[in-house]
């Protein structure tokens, strides 16, 4: 089904690929949210890598890797230039994670998870980032210093440090 | 050291089950097909504006440098000059369009 839209797609047919992005909409939003524990700042990264996927379909290569693939490469890129842009701005401003913005608090769950989000979105950016790819998308320490352009022991020491971070905040808490 | 590793695997433990809780439990505000071929449809509107454009700023640029040195100088020195030209006519449009900052954000 998704080989015949990308092949439509790639011969010019916009209906095609307007069903291809909405197919992998919610998939592009869910990869982002972890890492940007933002709703508002994860639905305009996907907005944004869909106009960047549309910008750039004709140098999508089905042999290369999978569409949904490429798609999450174009978002992870989208997010990262925008910290590095941030900071060399010096204009970031600290959002404060509100859970009840994430999701309904009413909804069952375990309370150690709100804490768990708490500590994480406590975390600077540039921590949390490698930690989530690690440690829930299991990317291995290599990929992650290649995508985030930095040494292999910064990432060895900033995943250390943001889960002895998220420990120390947990322990504080029981 | 121990006792460090195993705290660290309880956390991790409790980080994926966060983001797996976070990941089923986070409404989608998501467009519609339309929406996005909407979208799509402006988003090539506007690749071949800026397309039009760039061949714009390169015949003006090359037109301007052209009529200026056959005016100035001689035959073989203008002929000289106008490949220079023409390929600074080359140059320009690309310095011209992407010192522009774009505005990309979008709504649906």
């Amino acid at each position: 089904m998704e080989e015949h839209l990308i092949e439509d797609a790639m011969k010019g047919n916009r209906h095609s690929l307007a069903k291809l992005l909405y197919e992998n909409y919610e998939m592009v939003f869910r990869y982002l949210i972890k890492f940007t524990l933002n709703k508002t700042l994860a639905e305009d990264l996907v907005q944004e890598t869909m106009v960047r996927a549309i910008e750039k379909f004709q140098l999508f290569d089905p042999d290369k890797a999978k569409f949904s693939t490429w798609l999450i490469s174009i978002a992870q890129n989208i997010y990262l230039d925008g910290i590095r842009k941030r900071k060399r701005e010096k204009a970031h401003i600290d959002e404060e994670l509100k859970l009840e913005d994430l999701y309904d608090l009413q909804t069952e769950h375990d309370e150690d998870w709100d804490r768990v989000l708490d500590a994480l979105s406590r975390l600077s950016e540039e921590s949390r980032i490698p930690l989530v790819m690690k440690h829930y998308h299991g990317y291995s320490l290599e990929e992650i210093a290649q995508i985030m352009s930095i040494p292999l022991g910064t990432v060895k020491s900033r995943i250390h440090n943001a889960i002895k971070a998220v420990r120390k905040e947990l322990e504080q808490d029981e | 050291m121990n006792k460090d590793h195993d705290n660290d695997e309880k956390t991790l433990k409790k980080i994926k089950e966060s983001l797996d809780f976070l990941d089923t439990s986070v409404d989608v505000k998501k467009p519609n097909v339309l929406q996005l071929f909407d979208l799509i449809n402006t988003v090539e509107e506007k690749r071949n504006a800026k397309k039009n454009k760039q061949f714009l700023v390169f015949l003006m640029v090359a037109a301007v440098s052209i009529c200026a040195e056959i005016f100035l100088f001689s035959r073989s020195t203008a002929i000289f000059l106008i490949i220079q030209a023409v390929a600074l006519s080359c140059v320009v449009p690309f310095i011209v369009l992407f010192k522009k900052k774009r505005n990309r954000k979008v709504t649906f």
